[in-house]
């Protein structure tokens, strides 16, 4: 996988955000919602402490900033793994959740 | 009012003193009097915007934290600051610089003894050499190689600014002064940022902006404080959209409780609008500092010629501290109101006391909490 640069992240970081924003949580039960609110809360402090602070060395590849973006790690996959083990036709109504959680998956492999 | 009829008495008054050949030395000291207070009350505002903008991510992270708790979830409890105790430290060092050098041309202009207005100064010029362009927002619009011109250029202000002990005239400080207050004011419109790209150029590169051009021409990526507070504002908003979509879900929902998230939902965006509109415009005073710099230089460069005191040059200071005055009264409202949305955030949260943790709609998989 190519290493993304800092600004690539944020960029990306913002896209995960947007499309966690767009998912109506009125389908998820509350174990996930759980999961969706903590890991937004993650993704929003990643985005805040990439904005606030100017990395110096901006060739070095991205890692993730934040002990709390780190960290929810385990809430992204939990509710990945929730959704995949939906019917298809179920894990259409959280394609918005899909995409915000893979985002940011990728941002922490 | 009163400033206003005070401008109409020297455009009146004004061309009575064209005539003279020696510039009228009271009113020489009240514009740049009025400057120096122009100054001081910017430099407080961008303070106390860094301020709101630590309230705004304390509130949207409060929030979140009490809808994770209601819905019986273990959040992490750890409040995290945007800017580091090092960040705001920085900023103040280039506003206490602001101030010293305004408050150095009012010691000079007024004939008052220097020795604490340039002591100070000189103490806030070493702070500026530890500065870094680490230490503001500045990547989002500009290379490395020009954020770290740009914070140099700042940093060794005191080589721009020929020091009141060497020279005391007026005109000779304000002559070099003009160039460091100028860099003083790109860096801080800069860091202050925007909250949408302002050049098609963002998507992939620096939009071209010259350090020494004209703050008005400057074009600025996404990023800096606007796009920070923008983000919290945002983050919390969403906070209370998930809120009331839950809300919906819930059998003992009343409409009260609907209304108060809705209430809730709607000020803090009323409250992210005021705010960036309160950003925008200290971006536009920092151009009316530096317009009216040039306007008190051209002021005593005429009065040398002895072609008298120009009006513009005077209503530019008296209006520069206007529109300060303004702004003033803006920030103060906003912080009234964030602090109202503070306190009586556990009243809000508290929609229902009997939530129900179970599940949010009829899907019966996640049972156990």
């Amino acid at each position: 996988m190519m290493t993304k640069s800092y600004e690539d992240a944020l960029a990306q970081l913002e896209k995960a955000q947007a499309a966690l924003n767009a998912q109506d949580i009125s389908q998820l039960p509350a174990a996930q919602l759980i999961n969706l609110e903590r890991s937004k809360a993650a993704v929003y402090g990643e985005i805040q402490a990439l904005q606030a602070k100017q990395i110096e060395d901006r060739d070095q590849g991205y890692v993730a900033v934040t002990d709390v973006f780190r960290e929810c790690k385990s809430d992204l996959k939990e509710l990945s793994n929730w959704v995949s083990a939906k019917e298809a036709r179920d894990r259409a109504i959280f394609s918005m959740l899909t995409k915000g959680v893979s985002i940011a998956l990728s941002l922490l492999i | 009012m009163q400033r206003l009829f005070q401008i109409f008495i020297l455009i009146g008054f004004l061309p009575g003193l064209s005539a003279c050949s020696v510039i009228d030395d009271t009113l020489l000291t009240e514009e740049v009097r009025e400057f120096s207070r122009g100054v001081v009350a910017l430099s407080a505002i961008i303070t106390q915007e860094f301020s709101l903008a630590e309230e705004v991510n304390t509130l949207g992270f409060m929030d979140n934290l009490q809808f994770q708790l209601e819905l019986g979830g273990n959040p992490d409890t750890n409040l995290k600051p945007l800017f580091s105790a090092s960040d705001i430290a920085a900023r103040q060092s280039l506003l206490a610089a602001l101030n010293g050098y305004a408050e150095t041309l009012v010691a000079v202009a007024s004939g008052k003894p220097l020795s604490s207005e340039y002591s100070k100064l000189v103490g806030t010029t070493e702070n500026l050499k530890q500065l870094t362009s680490g230490h503001f927002n500045l990547a989002h619009s500009l290379s490395i190689l020009d954020s770290d011109q740009l914070v140099n250029d700042v940093s060794v202000i005191d080589r721009l600014i020929i020091l009141p002990e060497r020279d005391r005239r007026l005109l000779p400080i304000i002559e070099k002064g003009g160039s460091a207050l100028s860099k003083m004011a790109i860096l801080l419109y800069f860091d202050i940022g925007a909250v949408s790209d302002q050049s098609s150029k963002c998507s992939y590169t620096y939009p071209k902006n010259e350090l020494d051009a004209d703050l008005s021409s400057l074009r600025l990526c996404k990023g800096g404080l606007r796009s920070i507070v923008n983000s919290a504002i945002s983050f919390d908003t969403n906070v209370w959209k998930d809120k009331l979509a839950y809300l919906k879900t819930q059998d003992q929902k009343t409409s009260r409780d609907r209304r108060i998230a809705i209430e809730r939902l709607v000020s803090i965006q009323k409250l992210g609008q005021r705010l960036d509109q309160l950003l925008s415009e200290t971006q536009t005073s920092l151009i009316a500092m530096v317009n009216a710099h040039d306007a008190l230089e051209k002021t005593l460069k005429d009065a040398e010629k002895s072609s008298g005191l120009p009006v513009a040059a005077t209503s530019k200071s008296i209006l520069f501290v206007e529109r300060l005055r303004g702004l003033t009264g803006a920030a103060a409202s906003i912080e009234s109101a964030l602090s109202t949305l503070s306190v009586t955030n556990s009243a809000a949260q508290n929609l229902q006391p009997s939530f129900n943790t179970q599940t949010v709609t009829g899907v019966n998989d996640d049972k156990e909490l």
